[in-house]
């Protein structure tokens, strides 16, 4: 019967899904007046990165589109502990998320480039501020231990010739994205998070190691934990893994080059930033109780 | 065409071309702003290393953070996080400052504010290059991008056109950034892209707006190439007095620290910050 169900789950997300072919709105000197260019390239932002963002629903075939040029300097969140086998001992939630393979090169600004990047798209990552905010399973201090930096060494040359670490250092949770805002990464395969295995489909170590994620804890393949990584949770199985779902975050481990917050859906990111009601620009990131320091 | 410019975002390169000759020190600060205090076309300039500063609240428009670097005295390079907006309103400000004259300390400090929450200092075309900035509260509105090279943040007001590498960050590999007939080692530990290097390696944070409460920093350099209207300035010269220092949570304690006690830094972090 499960394997039923799996299989189901399976075929239909082999069904033909919208692609990214929706063409965008363009570069525009005015928003991204900087030449980030190749030299010997007609195209004078020739390594500029072309970012097709979700449409909300995991398609990824928004119309809006950012062009950053890359410092190719990946930055790093971590918090929790992502090879846990405890389920209860979570640090906050993941809502609404969705992951694909990023399809197109990623370029760096002046040298470098890679293939192997995943696109993760989510309404909010929320870190526990209480014992239960904003999922019950909270410790009652909230999270504290997040870490959030940026190495210069990891970046391919040319790079500064001194190397520095950008560290932002919360003392308290922190919030990336929200209502109204959506949120997208490019990071790496191995970029993980562990969820309990109780909110995967079927509940079972069953579910998580056919993603390709790795299980731990429980009790006769019930219960514990699930580790998955971008890459996993980006997969053939990646829509039935949870597409669009909430979950709560045991751990997280994500190496990105690129994060963006923008309005959901947009036809222009540049010019259509989540606002409120009154027009007022949305929280994109919260940063309570927080030191910025270069070593 | 100038003022145009300046309107448009904020331009570091006149503080890179200032840092090559002798710096202002704080004393100059405090006579240029006694002199442009009333917030016509007022320029502050700073550099030296060893300053604070702090406010209640900061809103800033158009808000960027990006890592830069800055050449020291010796010829070398040193990275610092270059934060920088168009416009800015503040709650409170303080700027300090400490000083040796042979075996004498002092420190200058400036404070601003008119006593209330109001958002009464504001500053147009600012940058702040600091190495540690600290806030009860750090939020980035709007649009938020991470990961973006500084030479692609934009500090320009909402309507476009942005200007270019507000920052200032060397795009070329050698391209005259030292300027005529000078020597040192270049900022970049290799080239590429036919010496395009585009300031990869420099990564940064680009937001719609930056809203900070309770922030305070030590400061490298600031400049504000806009207006500024700073009401009720003060300007202190204070003997330098070190009675206490910090522990690693933020307590107080009595082990001097080396940072005067009444700086901007010291204040702060005992919760009293400028109105």
């Amino acid at each position: 019967m499960l394997g039923a169900v799996l299989a189901l789950a399976a075929a239909c997300v082999l069904l033909p899904r919208a692609g990214d072919r929706a063409l965008g709105q363009a570069q525009s000197g005015s928003y991204q007046p900087f030449a980030c260019d190749q030299p010997g390239s007609s195209n004078p932002q020739q390594r500029r990165q072309d970012v097709q963002l979700d449409n909300g629903a995991g398609d990824f075939n928004a119309a809006g589109r950012m062009y950053p040029c890359l410092a190719g300097v990946r930055w790093h969140l971590q918090s929790g502990n992502v090879t846990t086998s405890n389920p209860d001992a979570a640090i906050g939630q993941i809502r609404t998320a969705y992951g694909r393979k990023f399809p197109n090169t990623v370029y760096y600004a002046a040298a470098g480039s890679r293939t192997d990047l995943y696109q993760v798209a989510f309404s909010g990552l929320q870190f526990c501020t209480g014992d239960t905010t904003p999922v019950p399973a909270c410790a009652a201090g909230g999270t504290t231990d997040i870490q959030l930096y940026a190495d210069s060494g990891d970046a391919p040359q040319p790079k500064p010739a001194a190397p520095y670490r950008l560290t932002i250092d919360p003392d308290q949770a922190i919030t990336i994205g929200g209502a109204g805002v959506w949120t997208e990464v490019l990071a790496t395969a191995n970029s993980s998070f562990t969820v309990p295995v109780a909110q995967l489909p079927t509940a079972t170590h069953l579910a998580c190691g056919l993603v390709g994620g790795t299980a731990r804890g429980g009790f006769l393949g019930i219960g514990g934990t699930c580790e998955l990584s971008a890459a996993d949770f980006a997969g053939d199985l990646a829509q039935w893994l949870g597409g669009g779902e909430n979950y709560t975050l045991l751990g997280v481990n994500l190496d990105f080059y690129y994060l963006v917050t923008h309005r959901p859906n947009p036809s222009d990111p540049y010019t259509q930033v989540p606002v409120d009601g009154s027009g007022n620009p949305l929280n994109s990131i919260q940063l309570p109780n927080t030191t910025i320091s270069v070593g | 065409m100038a003022d145009v410019e300046q309107r448009h975002g904020t331009r570091w390169r006149r503080a890179a071309a200032v840092a090559g000759t002798s710096l202002a020190t704080l004393g100059a600060l405090a006579t240029l702003t006694w002199q442009q205090a009333l917030g016509l076309d007022a320029t502050v300039v700073i550099q030296g290393g060893d300053a604070t500063f702090s406010s209640s609240r900061i809103t800033a428009d158009d808000a960027a953070f990006g890592m830069a670097p800055v050449r020291l005295g010796t010829g070398t390079w040193k990275n610092l996080l270059r934060a920088g907006f168009a416009r800015a309103g503040m709650d409170g400000l303080c700027v300090s400052k400490t000083e040796s004259v042979g075996p004498v300390r002092y420190t200058i400090k400036l404070t601003s504010g008119d006593g209330t929450s109001a958002l009464e200092i504001g500053a147009a075309d600012a940058g702040f290059d600091v190495t540690t900035l600290r806030g009860t509260g750090i939020n980035l509105q709007g649009s938020t991008q991470i990961g973006q090279a500084t030479t692609d943040l934009t500090t320009a007001p909402g309507a476009p056109p942005y200007v270019a590498n507000p920052f200032g960050v060397p795009a070329t590999y050698d391209g005259g950034f030292f300027g005529p007939g000078t020597t040192g080692p270049q900022v970049y530990g290799g080239t590429g892209n036919g010496g395009h290097v585009n300031g990869q390696g420099y990564t940064g944070i680009d937001a719609t707006r930056g809203a900070l409460t309770g922030v305070y920093g030590q400061l490298w350099q600031a400049q504000v190439s806009g207006n500024i209207t700073l009401p009720n300035l003060r300007i202190q010269v204070l003997a330098f007095k070190d009675d206490a220092g910090f522990n690693a949570d933020g307590t107080p304690n009595t082990t001097p620290d080396g940072i005067d006690d009444r700086s901007c830094w010291s204040e702060a972090r005992q919760g009293t910050f400028p109105r």
